[in-house]
């Protein structure tokens, strides 16, 4: 898998480079700016792209714009973007969730994981940050449709999110699939998105929520 | 100081400037000549023991010596000559007056020559008296009549009067007594006399009218007049008010006495010229209506309480039969009680009956005190209440702020009163405090015991207004340097997160990933991995440091061995050589944490900006509060931008109460001065 990195702390980079190619991944660029990545993916057209969200110069939004460009003019690159904090904007900037994922830049540390989650991704999957759901849940104040999920739903939107499958989160809660079934469906119907069987359609039908309601 | 007080009086004296000025010597000559009659007219009446003569004195000199002081000042000066002319006609009815009483009647020599040259003079002098005084107040002020018409009316009627003088020389009547032959001229013409009167009583009545339209031209002017002329008019108005109380007098003493003299001319020759010199010379130093107000208000307040006292004095006399030591203190205690409030009425009943504007101004301001003491109205609104109580649309008040000595609308805005050439300005003051300044329509001034009696009362409610704005200005600058210190918190707490996240955060991730790289180097290559270990044992040597750092940004440990010593150990750790000096002394812990930082912050842009070889600190108590100074010896040319570490530090000192003033002149180096006040 050839990846391209965009982070302006050499060090994360370096050492994020460092495990994904001991992991046996090709890193075949890092860059320290949005701008360079940009060139990066045109030069190299790698499979997944791994980017801060805060680079040079204003070092607000700028990896989440870059995410945006290279979806507009190179739509069959996978995108990580990695962030300090969750914003869930970012996310929700994001309309095309196909081959997206949005993590906490501390996932990396569990390598194992991390690398499942990017290979998922590069092949198509979705995934948010079970913290922006974690914060999604957290705003349960009576403008938002979450407060009518019961705490399982909210799990099992948490886990929706990640890009976990029926069968996926059927046994992480230790439950029949027929049972998640029908609580995904009760949770999209909630949140007035369509049901769809397809694991990344249902993040695109989250971060949708997250458009609504930002 | 004449000069000075013409110059402002343009109309009067325009011809002032006019070069070359002439001498006045003329004047000068006259004057002398006025004043050696006069003399002997008084010592005639010395020797003859008639003080009559001596009072006579009274009505040549007032109006010859202040012509002369006018002729002095301007020589070209018409109401000058004018005036000088009323004086000469004085010292020349009042010396043949003289003559002739020594002659005929104290050394009774009806025959001699003298005396009777005198008597024929004396004959009809009071024409020229008269004439000499409407042609003074047919000019004043600027020396023209009123009218073309006037003018010329006015040039008649001195040569009228010249003549009819002159022809009534002839008249033989001169002692008064049917029969006697005349001292000449009337045996040539046998039947003279019958002819005179044909002359004498037409010219007689002219002469009254004459007088009577020299009157009305000065009420008509008065009418137009506005300001300075006005107010010189004011004089003369009351002064030629006495003219026609002077024609009924001469004609009444004239029926009773059969010789129309002097007594009433006394009134008219001293006032008028006396009240015209004042109003030329100094028109402002009495305000004429003043005087008759305060005169009319003594008047009325000694006859009331007079009549209140003898009233109690009698009454109680009567009641306590001869204890009148009683009488006399209660009569006294009710009068002194009484003083007060009948002075307050009866002023107030003078001010409604001849003062109206100024009445209904001061009544206009004291309901609104009134209304302020009752908490009806806001003492701010003064300003609107003056131009109320002036009728002044325009009208404008500023206050002197206390504390600052900045000026201030009503609404509290700081700012500078407007310098504009269509407002006159009248400062407001109690005591000797500045209270504020009233800008006003000039037109005011005309009447400025008004103006100053209704500023006077709005003094207390300016006082109350200026203290109330000054709390308001000063509640405002604090809001708003709390508001912008909420935002600097803000600004800093961004700032503390993005240390954070990535500074320390990302440097912990880095190291997590060595960690996780050692592991997969312990597999195939057990030595890599050490070294990576050894980067990574950096690696939290160095988030360590930054974590110290930032948390030292947000609570200064140092402060802890005072403020000395923290700011020792800021010069210590400064890339430069930085002298401190503290005087001795305790303060509060939040005064000193704002001068650490000030002074942290201020180092800070020295070393990044200034390229300074050194820089020294000093700080000093002054007033309980602080003055803290940080220079350096760099390039200088530093300010203030928003956002940076100069605005922040400014703003944390305000928020204090303080200021900082940044001097720094291009290749000067720089000074920052900050002063804190004590705490509140």
């Amino acid at each position: 898998m050839k990846i391209v990195l965009a982070d302006d702390a050499v060090l994360l980079r370096e050492g994020l480079g460092r495990v994904l190619t001991d992991a046996g991944e090709d890193v075949v660029a890092q860059v320290g700016d949005a701008t360079g990545l940009l060139a990066c993916v045109a030069e190299h057209e790698p499979d997944l792209v791994i980017t801060d969200v805060r680079m040079p110069p204003t070092f607000t939004d700028e990896g989440a714009q870059a995410a945006l460009a290279i979806r507009a003019r190179h739509p069959e690159v996978a995108i990580i973007v990695l962030s300090q904090t969750v914003e869930p904007g970012v996310a929700a900037a994001m309309r095309d969730t196909r081959a997206f994922g949005y993590l906490l830049k501390d996932r990396v540390l569990d390598v194992d994981g991390f690398l499942a989650a990017a290979r998922r991704i590069a092949r198509g999957g979705s995934m948010l940050d079970p913290e922006v759901v974690e914060q999604l849940v957290r705003r349960t104040d009576a403008r938002t449709t979450i407060a009518e999920l019961s705490v399982r739903e909210r799990e099992i939107l948490g886990l929706m999110a990640e890009g976990l499958s029926n069968g996926g989160i059927a046994s992480r809660l230790v439950l029949s699939e027929r049972t998640v079934e029908s609580h995904v469906r009760a949770v999209l119907t909630k949140l007035g998105q369509p049901d769809t069987p397809d694991d990344h359609r249902r993040v695109g039908a989250v971060v949708a929520y997250l458009r609504a309601t930002q | 100081m004449i000069r000075t007080t013409c110059e402002t009086l343009p109309r009067v004296t325009g011809d002032v400037q006019r070069a070359p000025v002439r001498t006045p010597t003329v004047a000068l000559v006259i004057a002398a000549v006025c004043v050696l009659l006069s003399l002997v007219a008084a010592t005639l009446g010395v020797i003859d023991g008639d003080p009559s003569d001596v009072l006579m004195l009274l009505l040549s000199l007032p109006a010859t010596l202040l012509g002369a002081r006018i002729l002095i000042a301007d020589p070209d000066n018409r109401v000058g000559r004018r005036l000088l002319g009323v004086g000469a006609a004085f010292s020349w009815l009042i010396v043949i007056a003289a003559v002739e009483d020594h002659v005929l009647l104290e050394l009774g020599r009806p025959e001699a020559f003298v005396g009777r040259l005198a008597a024929m003079l004396d004959d009809n002098s009071f024409v020229l008296v008269l004439t000499a005084l409407a042609a003074l107040v047919v000019v004043f002020p600027d020396g023209r009549a009123l009218t073309p018409r006037l003018q010329a009316a006015d040039r008649w009627a001195l040569r009228g009067a010249a003549a009819f003088y002159a022809i009534g020389l002839f008249s033989g009547n001169e002692l008064g007594v049917e029969g006697d032959p005349p001292v000449w001229s009337t045996s040539l013409l046998p039947n003279f006399n019958s002819v005179l009167v044909w002359i004498i009583w037409p010219g007689i009545l002219a002469l009254f009218v004459w007088l009577l339209v020299a009157t009305w031209s000065v009420r008509r002017r008065f009418r137009q007049a506005h300001g300075i002329e006005r107010l010189q008019l004011s004089w003369l108005v009351y002064g030629a008010a006495t003219i026609p109380l002077v024609i009924v007098l001469c004609f009444a003493e004239a029926v009773v006495t059969d010789s129309p003299t002097a007594a009433g001319l006394l009134l008219t020759a001293v006032a008028v010229p006396a009240c015209v010199a004042v109003a030329v010379l100094r028109y402002r130093l009495y305000e004429i209506d003043r005087l008759v107000n305060r005169s009319l208000v003594y008047f009325a307040l000694t006859v009331l309480l007079g009549a209140v006292y003898a009233a109690i004095a009698l009454g109680l006399g009567v009641l306590l039969g001869g204890n009148t030591g009683w009488a006399v203190a209660a009569a006294t205690l009710a009068v002194a009680t009484a003083f007060r409030p009948v002075r307050d009425r009866v002023q107030r009943r003078v001010d409604r009956r001849f003062a109206r504007r100024r009445y209904l101004g001061l009544r206009a301001v004291e309901e609104f005190l009134e209304d302020v003491r009752a908490g009806r109205d806001e003492p701010e609104r003064i300003g609107e209440v003056l131009a109320e109580a002036l009728d002044d649309d325009g009208l404008e008040v500023w206050f002197r702020l206390p504390a600052t000595d900045a000026w201030a609308d009503a609404t509290g805005r700081i700012g500078e009163p407007p310098m504009d050439s269509v407002r006159a300005r009248t400062p407001v003051r109690r005591g000797d405090l500045e209270l504020g300044l009233v800008l006003h329509d000039p037109a005011l001034a005309d009447t400025p015991d008004t103006l100053e009696s209704v500023i006077r009362a709005a003094g207390l409610a300016m006082e109350i207004a200026r203290l109330r704005v000054e709390v308001r200005v000063q509640l405002a600058q604090v809001q708003s340097a709390h508001a912008r210190l909420a935002v600097a918190a803000e600004a800093e707490r961004r700032k503390l997160e993005r240390d954070l996240h990535d500074g320390a955060q990302q440097r912990l991730i880095a190291l997590g990933l060595a960690v996780r790289h050692a592991q997969s180097q312990l597999e195939g290559n057990p030595g890599a991995a050490f070294t990576t270990l050894d980067g990574a044992v950096d690696e939290v040597t160095s988030a360590v440091a930054e974590l110290r750092a930032i948390a030292r940004g947000l609570r200064p440990s140092l402060l802890e061995g005072g403020l000395a010593a923290a700011l020792t150990g800021l010069a210590d750790r400064a890339p430069l050589p930085v002298t401190v000096e503290v005087a001795p002394g305790a303060l509060n812990p939040e005064l000193e944490a704002t001068a650490f930082y000030l002074v942290s912050e201020a180092l800070t842009n020295v070393a990044k900006h200034a390229n300074a070889r050194r820089a020294g600190v000093h700080v000093d108590f002054r007033n309980g509060g602080l003055r803290v100074e940080v220079a350096d010896d760099g390039t200088g040319g530093a300010s203030a931008v928003p956002g940076g570490g100069m605005t922040g530090m400014s703003e944390r000192v305000a928020a204090r109460g303080g200021t900082v003033r940044v001097e720094s002149p291009r290749g000067g180096g720089t000074r920052v001065i900050a002063e804190l006040p004590a705490a509140s």
